[in-house]
């Protein structure tokens, strides 16, 4: 009887091990680990937020004032994942980052029905389900107005670089030479080693902000020929360290006041670019009266194949609308172009298309 | 897929043993470089492949996708991968002088001489068997420092090894951006040394979900000719389309 029996070659496929790490979810899409920036809306438009181990950069606003709050909310976020964070930043205490990060809420789904939807006639179980309850939402809701009471037994999750000026930093032998930036990284270094994140058992990440980087209190060297290497040996250092431990980091960066090939090399060396922009920036964006401002995408990258990633519905630039208690980025809306001028008896009477009456450059 | 583009390259026709080509890329990510990569790996070549800006892993996830297996070829010596952000990393942690990312941190004569005697060794090791050095994002050098003048010597270094051995390929991608005078400047000074030039762009008006860039090949070699191609990238490799026919 027992020669009789086969052993059969099948092998049960097992699922290989989730890794677990504190506030990530797989990617559908790219089958990457993801970390929610915070801000619901903007991880939807990224394909479901940052992956782990990237960097992404910031570009501030003309003040930095609306880059502050998605700094907040990533860092809000991490405290809310129970996760390791570090905020490092010379324009301010960057414990002040860290003491007002908003409170978590408990926000009412929205139900709306989206309007033009198809009638399912297969799958009609799905239809009324919301296009958040089928992505299952990676990030919490915050509010601003309300601070965040981190527990102490949290505190001990957090560091800090740049609260207390060290005078006496050596400058670099080789071509990194700025030693506020040698400074940041052995810091960084530091923290990971000290929450052991550098083996690949870990279960938890690390959130790295670095604010305003590359304005004038990290005191490049702007005076030297070439482009300032420090600014860009710094990111692909930081890029480094990040992609091959449990890290994720966003840097914001003033760009109105670097060297435009600077920006452009920085966009060149970072996995995911942001550039927001405030309506005070620019005279033709007051016609967008509905939005506080424009998020433009300027690059996603695919860490894992060559299918580009396009932000939701296939578009780039999104509005974004900054409240007291939220901040909140939607699609773009142009106003309908109604001539608010009443038009004069003379004008309503010229000819439709003929240009000879009207004062305007425009014919139609 | 990947053979459409052999096609649009010629490289189905014409052997790439001793050519350097040079992939100029205007927009992000490198999706010809991978579909050279591929080629090389599918002909059996051996592969050398040198990295500022990525980690193993990614070469070998996206290689995946379009049917080749970098670490697979690692492990049975058919591949080296030198340099990378792991190495990028260890430069910073350890300080050690064989790094070839030791100039960061230590005061060098020559910065580059690390990377390129890492290659040479390489590459003697496979002397009469065909191979492929492949250099990612070579502007990389200029963000960590490194001169325009000691990054063109590299360039050239790296092509007389290639001439020196006939059964090699050189195959570099630069990143080109329109505000930057000292990578355009580098990228012009390279296509003069190189045999095929793929000048890889995105569309100038925006991003679109039917098709990704456009690229034009030039031969600086015969056949002497230079096409204009859309291309578009999926997962699992590139499409290309004459101009117009992209979405008929």
């Amino acid at each position: 009887m027992a020669a009789n029996v086969k052993i059969s070659s099948f092998q049960k496929r097992i699922k290989p091990s989730n890794p677990n790490i504190l506030g990530t979810k797989i990617s559908a899409v790219n089958s990457t680990l993801n970390v929610s920036f915070g801000v619901t809306s903007l991880d939807q438009i990224i394909d479901g937020g940052l992956p782990l181990g990237s960097l992404c950069v910031v570009e501030e606003d003309i003040y930095g004032s609306y880059a502050k709050i998605i700094t907040k909310y990533f860092l809000a976020e991490g405290a809310v994942q129970k996760n390791f964070l570090l905020s490092a930043s010379l324009n301010e205490n960057p414990w002040d980052l860290l003491n007002n990060l908003p409170s978590p809420v408990t926000e009412p789904r929205e139900t709306n029905v989206i309007e033009n939807r198809e009638e399912l006639k297969i799958a009609w179980r799905y239809e009324n389900l919301t296009l958040e309850d089928n992505n299952q939402r990676l990030g919490n809701a915050f509010d601003l107005s309300i601070p965040y009471v981190m527990p102490e037994t949290q505190k001990a999750n957090l560091a800090v670089w740049g609260d207390t000026v060290t005078p006496n930093l050596q400058r670099g032998t080789g071509t990194l030479q700025n030693p506020n930036c040698l400074s940041l990284l052995k810091a960084i270094e530091e923290a990971i080693k000290k929450w052991e994140l550098d083996s690949s058992n870990g279960h938890n990440l690390i959130r790295i902000v670095v604010s305003s980087f590359g304005s004038p209190f990290w005191q490049f060297d702007e005076k030297k020929s070439s482009l300032s290497t420090d600014f860009t040996a710094t990111l692909l250092l930081l890029k480094s360290i990040v992609r091959s431990t449990n890290a994720v980091a966003l840097v914001t960066i003033p760009h109105q006041l670097l060297n435009q090939s600077l920006v452009s090399r920085s966009r060149h060396l970072a996995d995911v670019v942001i550039q927001l922009k405030s309506l005070r920036e620019d005279r033709h964006l007051h016609d967008l009266m509905d939005v506080h401002g424009i998020l433009e995408l300027k690059k996603v990258a695919n860490l894992t194949s060559l299918k580009p990633i396009l932000g939701q519905d296939g578009t780039t630039t999104y509005g974004f609308k900054a409240t007291k208690r939220k901040f909140k980025i939607e699609k773009l809306h142009l106003p309908p172009a109604v001539d608010d001028d009443k038009s004069s008896p003379d004008q309503s009477s010229s000819l439709g298309c003929s240009s000879a009456a009207s004062t305007t450059n425009l014919d139609f | 897929m990947a053979d459409t583009v052999m096609k649009a390259l010629m490289l189905d026709k014409i052997q790439i043993d001793g050519k350097s080509v040079l992939i100029v890329q205007h927009s992000d990510g490198s999706p010809f470089l991978h579909s050279l990569l591929t080629h090389s790996a599918r002909q059996g070549r051996r592969i050398c492949l040198v990295s500022f800006n990525q980690l193993v892993g990614y070469y070998h996830s996206v290689g995946t996708r379009l049917g080749w297996n970098l670490n697979n070829l690692l492990s049975k010596n058919q591949a080296a991968f030198i340099g990378g952000l792991h190495t990028l990393k260890d430069s910073f942690q350890f300080h050690c002088p064989s790094n070839p990312f030791n100039f960061l941190f230590n005061s060098t004569t020559c910065p580059l001489q690390a990377i390129f005697l890492a290659i040479e060794s390489v590459i003697v090791g496979w002397i009469g068997q065909p191979f492929s050095l492949v250099i990612d994002e070579l502007d990389c050098l200029l963000n960590l420092g490194i001169e325009p003048k000691a990054m063109i010597q590299f360039f050239q270094k790296c092509h007389s090894l290639i001439q020196t051995h006939s059964n090699g390929s050189l195959i570099v991608s630069i990143g080109v951006t329109p505000l930057d005078k000292e990578i355009i400047q580098c990228s012009t000074l390279l296509s003069h040394w190189s045999d095929l030039i793929l000048t890889e762009r995105g569309l100038q008006t925006g991003k679109s979900r039917d098709l990704t860039g456009t690229l034009t090949v030039k031969w600086n070699v015969s056949p002497f000719s230079e096409q204009d191609f859309h291309f578009k990238c999926f997962d699992r490799g590139i499409k290309m389309f004459a101009p117009g026919t992209a979405v008929l």
